[in-house]
Protein backbone atom coordinates (compact mmCIF):
# COMPACT_ATOMS: atom_id res chain seq x y z
CA UNK A 1 0.00 0.00 0.00
CA UNK A 2 1.31 3.43 -0.84
CA UNK A 3 0.86 5.81 2.02
CA UNK A 4 -0.29 9.29 1.09
CA UNK A 5 2.03 11.42 3.19
CA UNK A 6 1.25 14.77 1.68
CA UNK A 7 3.45 17.66 2.72
CA UNK A 8 4.97 17.32 6.14
CA UNK A 9 7.74 18.83 8.24
CA UNK A 10 11.27 17.61 7.65
CA UNK A 11 14.73 18.48 8.86
CA UNK A 12 17.36 19.51 6.33
CA UNK A 13 20.51 17.67 7.40
CA UNK A 14 24.04 18.37 6.17
CA UNK A 15 23.85 15.36 3.84
CA UNK A 16 20.15 14.84 3.20
CA UNK A 17 16.81 15.00 4.97
CA UNK A 18 15.27 13.53 8.10
CA UNK A 19 11.55 13.01 8.60
CA UNK A 20 9.96 11.90 11.84
CA UNK A 21 7.39 9.14 11.42
CA UNK A 22 4.65 7.68 13.58
CA UNK A 23 4.54 4.12 14.83
CA UNK A 24 1.88 3.37 12.16
CA UNK A 25 4.40 4.36 9.49
CA UNK A 26 7.16 2.11 10.79
CA UNK A 27 8.19 -0.20 7.89
CA UNK A 28 6.36 -3.54 7.89
CA UNK A 29 9.51 -5.38 6.81
CA UNK A 30 10.99 -4.68 10.23
CA UNK A 31 8.26 -6.20 12.41
CA UNK A 32 7.89 -5.17 16.01
CA UNK A 33 6.65 -7.34 18.88
CA UNK A 34 3.01 -6.58 19.73
CA UNK A 35 3.68 -5.23 23.20
CA UNK A 36 6.40 -2.77 22.18
CA UNK A 37 5.89 0.96 22.71
CA UNK A 38 7.74 4.10 21.80
CA UNK A 39 10.16 5.40 24.41
CA UNK A 40 8.58 8.11 26.53
CA UNK A 41 10.95 10.71 27.96
CA UNK A 42 10.53 13.78 30.14
CA UNK A 43 9.60 15.78 27.05
CA UNK A 44 7.27 13.28 25.45
CA UNK A 45 7.29 10.32 23.11
CA UNK A 46 10.37 9.90 20.92
CA UNK A 47 9.20 9.32 17.36
CA UNK A 48 11.21 7.17 14.94
CA UNK A 49 12.91 8.79 11.98
CA UNK A 50 13.33 8.11 8.29
CA UNK A 51 16.53 9.56 6.95
CA UNK A 52 17.80 9.85 3.41
CA UNK A 53 21.55 10.43 3.11
CA UNK A 54 22.81 11.59 -0.28
CA UNK A 55 26.37 10.56 -1.10
CA UNK A 56 28.08 10.93 -4.50
CA UNK A 57 27.83 7.24 -5.42
CA UNK A 58 25.01 5.97 -3.25
CA UNK A 59 21.85 6.90 -1.41
CA UNK A 60 21.48 5.60 2.12
CA UNK A 61 18.03 5.06 3.56
CA UNK A 62 17.96 4.66 7.31
CA UNK A 63 15.04 4.06 9.64
CA UNK A 64 15.68 4.38 13.35
CA UNK A 65 13.70 4.35 16.55
CA UNK A 66 13.92 3.95 20.31
CA UNK A 67 11.34 1.73 21.99
CA UNK A 68 10.56 0.16 25.30
CA UNK A 69 9.49 -3.34 26.31
CA UNK A 70 8.09 -4.16 29.72
CA UNK A 71 10.01 -7.39 30.02
CA UNK A 72 13.57 -8.58 30.47
CA UNK A 73 16.25 -8.41 27.83
CA UNK A 74 16.20 -12.17 27.28
CA UNK A 75 12.42 -12.21 26.77
CA UNK A 76 12.68 -9.22 24.42
CA UNK A 77 15.48 -10.88 22.48
CA UNK A 78 13.40 -14.04 21.98
CA UNK A 79 10.40 -12.03 20.78
CA UNK A 80 12.54 -10.20 18.23
CA UNK A 81 14.14 -13.39 17.02
CA UNK A 82 10.66 -14.80 16.41
CA UNK A 83 9.16 -11.83 14.55
CA UNK A 84 12.29 -11.16 12.50
CA UNK A 85 12.68 -14.77 11.38
CA UNK A 86 9.07 -14.77 10.20
CA UNK A 87 9.91 -12.22 7.50
CA UNK A 88 13.26 -13.63 6.43
CA UNK A 89 15.76 -11.78 8.61
CA UNK A 90 18.57 -13.90 10.03
CA UNK A 91 20.86 -13.01 12.90
CA UNK A 92 23.42 -15.65 11.83
CA UNK A 93 24.91 -15.54 15.30
CA UNK A 94 25.85 -11.91 14.77
CA UNK A 95 25.29 -11.06 18.37
CA UNK A 96 27.26 -9.12 20.94
CA UNK A 97 26.44 -9.61 24.58
CA UNK A 98 27.48 -7.43 27.49
CA UNK A 99 26.38 -7.32 31.07
CA UNK A 100 23.27 -5.26 30.34
CA UNK A 101 23.30 -4.75 26.59
CA UNK A 102 22.79 -7.15 23.70
CA UNK A 103 23.36 -6.02 20.14
CA UNK A 104 22.00 -8.18 17.32
CA UNK A 105 22.65 -7.61 13.63
CA UNK A 106 20.12 -9.10 11.23
CA UNK A 107 20.81 -9.51 7.56
CA UNK A 108 18.47 -10.43 4.72
CA UNK A 109 19.03 -13.02 2.06
CA UNK A 110 17.63 -10.99 -0.80
CA UNK A 111 19.85 -7.94 -0.57
CA UNK A 112 22.50 -6.34 1.60
CA UNK A 113 20.01 -4.65 3.91
CA UNK A 114 20.67 -4.97 7.60
CA UNK A 115 18.91 -4.27 10.86
CA UNK A 116 20.67 -3.59 14.13
CA UNK A 117 18.77 -4.13 17.35
CA UNK A 118 20.32 -3.01 20.61
CA UNK A 119 18.68 -4.16 23.84
CA UNK A 120 19.55 -2.35 27.04
CA UNK A 121 18.16 -3.90 30.19
CA UNK A 122 17.15 -1.84 33.22
CA UNK A 123 18.78 -2.64 36.55
CA UNK A 124 15.50 -3.97 37.98
CA UNK A 125 15.29 -6.36 34.98
CA UNK A 126 11.70 -5.29 34.37
CA UNK A 127 12.11 -3.16 31.26
CA UNK A 128 14.33 -3.15 28.19
CA UNK A 129 15.15 -0.16 26.03
CA UNK A 130 15.24 -1.19 22.39
CA UNK A 131 17.14 0.77 19.75
CA UNK A 132 16.45 -0.33 16.17
CA UNK A 133 17.94 0.83 12.90
CA UNK A 134 17.43 -0.50 9.40
CA UNK A 135 19.90 0.54 6.74
CA UNK A 136 19.50 0.20 2.99
CA UNK A 137 22.23 1.31 0.61
CA UNK A 138 21.11 2.12 -2.92
CA UNK A 139 23.87 2.50 -5.52
CA UNK A 140 23.69 5.72 -7.50
CA UNK A 141 25.23 6.37 -10.89
CA UNK A 142 25.14 10.08 -11.66
CA UNK A 143 23.63 10.77 -15.09
CA UNK A 144 26.13 11.52 -17.84
CA UNK A 145 26.04 15.21 -18.68
CA UNK A 146 24.32 15.99 -21.96
CA UNK A 147 26.78 16.99 -24.67
CA UNK A 148 26.55 20.63 -25.61
CA UNK A 149 25.77 21.10 -29.30
CA UNK A 150 28.61 22.54 -31.35
CA UNK A 151 27.78 26.02 -32.47
CA UNK A 152 28.72 25.31 -36.12
CA UNK A 153 26.03 22.66 -36.27
CA UNK A 154 23.37 24.93 -34.86
CA UNK A 155 23.67 27.85 -37.26
CA UNK A 156 22.75 26.02 -40.51
CA UNK A 157 19.69 24.63 -38.73
CA UNK A 158 18.67 28.14 -37.71
CA UNK A 159 19.15 29.38 -41.26
CA UNK A 160 16.94 26.59 -42.43
CA UNK A 161 14.25 27.73 -40.03
CA UNK A 162 14.59 31.38 -41.20
CA UNK A 163 13.88 30.33 -44.79
CA UNK B 1 32.92 -0.90 30.99
CA UNK B 2 29.41 -1.78 32.01
CA UNK B 3 26.94 -1.27 29.16
CA UNK B 4 24.08 0.92 30.25
CA UNK B 5 25.74 2.58 33.19
CA UNK B 6 25.48 5.96 31.51
CA UNK B 7 23.05 7.57 29.09
CA UNK B 8 23.18 5.36 26.04
CA UNK B 9 25.65 3.16 27.86
CA UNK B 10 28.51 5.38 26.76
CA UNK B 11 31.52 4.66 28.95
CA UNK B 12 33.07 7.50 30.90
CA UNK B 13 29.83 9.44 31.24
CA UNK B 14 28.33 7.74 34.26
CA UNK B 15 26.28 9.97 36.55
CA UNK B 16 27.85 10.90 39.91
CA UNK B 17 26.75 8.68 42.80
CA UNK B 18 25.16 11.58 44.67
CA UNK B 19 23.06 12.80 41.74
CA UNK B 20 19.88 10.75 42.16
CA UNK B 21 17.92 12.75 39.57
CA UNK B 22 20.53 12.20 36.89
CA UNK B 23 20.88 8.53 37.82
CA UNK B 24 17.11 8.04 37.52
CA UNK B 25 17.06 9.72 34.11
CA UNK B 26 19.83 7.45 32.89
CA UNK B 27 18.24 4.34 34.32
CA UNK B 28 14.81 5.08 32.85
CA UNK B 29 16.12 6.67 29.62
CA UNK B 30 13.90 9.69 30.21
CA UNK B 31 16.41 12.44 29.38
CA UNK B 32 14.96 15.35 27.43
CA UNK B 33 16.24 16.26 23.98
CA UNK B 34 18.10 19.26 25.40
CA UNK B 35 19.80 17.05 27.96
CA UNK B 36 20.78 14.61 25.21
CA UNK B 37 22.15 17.55 23.21
CA UNK B 38 24.33 18.68 26.12
CA UNK B 39 25.52 15.16 26.72
CA UNK B 40 26.35 14.56 23.02
CA UNK B 41 28.31 17.84 22.98
CA UNK B 42 30.40 16.50 25.87
CA UNK B 43 30.97 13.24 24.00
CA UNK B 44 31.94 15.27 20.91
CA UNK B 45 34.55 17.18 22.95
CA UNK B 46 35.86 13.90 24.31
CA UNK B 47 36.08 12.32 20.82
CA UNK B 48 37.61 15.47 19.31
CA UNK B 49 40.46 15.37 21.83
CA UNK B 50 41.06 11.69 21.00
CA UNK B 51 41.02 12.43 17.25
CA UNK B 52 43.33 15.45 17.59
CA UNK B 53 45.87 13.50 19.63
CA UNK B 54 45.82 10.57 17.19
CA UNK B 55 45.52 11.99 13.66
CA UNK B 56 44.71 9.37 11.04
CA UNK B 57 44.34 6.54 13.58
CA UNK B 58 41.06 4.64 14.01
CA UNK B 59 39.34 4.41 17.38
CA UNK B 60 39.83 0.66 17.27
CA UNK B 61 43.61 1.04 17.00
CA UNK B 62 43.68 3.74 19.68
CA UNK B 63 41.73 1.56 22.13
CA UNK B 64 43.88 -1.46 21.25
CA UNK B 65 46.93 0.61 22.12
CA UNK B 66 45.29 1.47 25.43
CA UNK B 67 45.13 -2.24 26.18
CA UNK B 68 41.39 -2.78 25.74
CA UNK B 69 40.17 -6.21 24.71
CA UNK B 70 38.27 -6.72 21.44
CA UNK B 71 35.07 -7.18 23.49
CA UNK B 72 35.62 -3.86 25.21
CA UNK B 73 36.32 -2.15 21.90
CA UNK B 74 33.14 -3.58 20.35
CA UNK B 75 31.24 -2.51 23.45
CA UNK B 76 32.57 1.04 23.08
CA UNK B 77 31.69 1.16 19.36
CA UNK B 78 28.18 -0.20 20.00
CA UNK B 79 27.63 2.39 22.72
CA UNK B 80 28.75 5.09 20.31
CA UNK B 81 26.35 3.82 17.63
CA UNK B 82 23.51 3.93 20.16
CA UNK B 83 24.44 7.50 21.02
CA UNK B 84 24.41 8.37 17.33
CA UNK B 85 20.95 6.88 16.82
CA UNK B 86 19.66 8.57 19.96
CA UNK B 87 20.96 11.93 18.74
CA UNK B 88 19.53 11.41 15.22
CA UNK B 89 16.11 10.51 16.64
CA UNK B 90 16.00 13.70 18.68
CA UNK B 91 17.11 16.13 15.94
CA UNK B 92 14.68 19.03 16.02
CA UNK B 93 13.42 17.95 19.44
CA UNK B 94 16.15 19.39 21.62
CA UNK B 95 19.13 18.02 19.72
CA UNK B 96 20.67 20.50 17.30
CA UNK B 97 21.48 19.28 13.80
CA UNK B 98 25.01 20.70 14.19
CA UNK B 99 25.58 18.57 17.31
CA UNK B 100 24.46 15.40 15.51
CA UNK B 101 26.57 16.35 12.47
CA UNK B 102 29.72 16.84 14.59
CA UNK B 103 29.20 13.43 16.18
CA UNK B 104 28.86 11.80 12.74
CA UNK B 105 31.98 13.56 11.45
CA UNK B 106 34.03 12.50 14.46
CA UNK B 107 32.79 8.91 14.22
CA UNK B 108 33.74 8.84 10.53
CA UNK B 109 37.14 10.37 11.33
CA UNK B 110 37.73 7.66 13.92
CA UNK B 111 36.57 4.88 11.60
CA UNK B 112 33.38 4.03 13.48
CA UNK B 113 30.57 3.27 11.03
CA UNK B 114 27.40 5.26 11.39
CA UNK B 115 25.39 3.45 8.72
Amino acid sequence: MVKQFGFRPFHRMHDGILIHITLDEWPADVPLPEDIKLLETDDGVVHPFWRIVLEPNRTIEAIGGIFQMNCSRDATSKKFEHVMQNVGWKSNGMLFQEERRTTIRYTHSIDDAYVEVSLLQSKDLETTRVTISRTLKHPYIPPVAEEEPVEANVEPALEEVAK
Amino acid sequence: MEGGASIGGFPGFEPPDDDERYKRKVEKSTATGEEVNTWVKEINNFLRQIANKNPGVTLEKILEKQGLTSEQITSFSNALKDVHLNASTRVGYGVQESTAKTLEELMRLLGVGTW
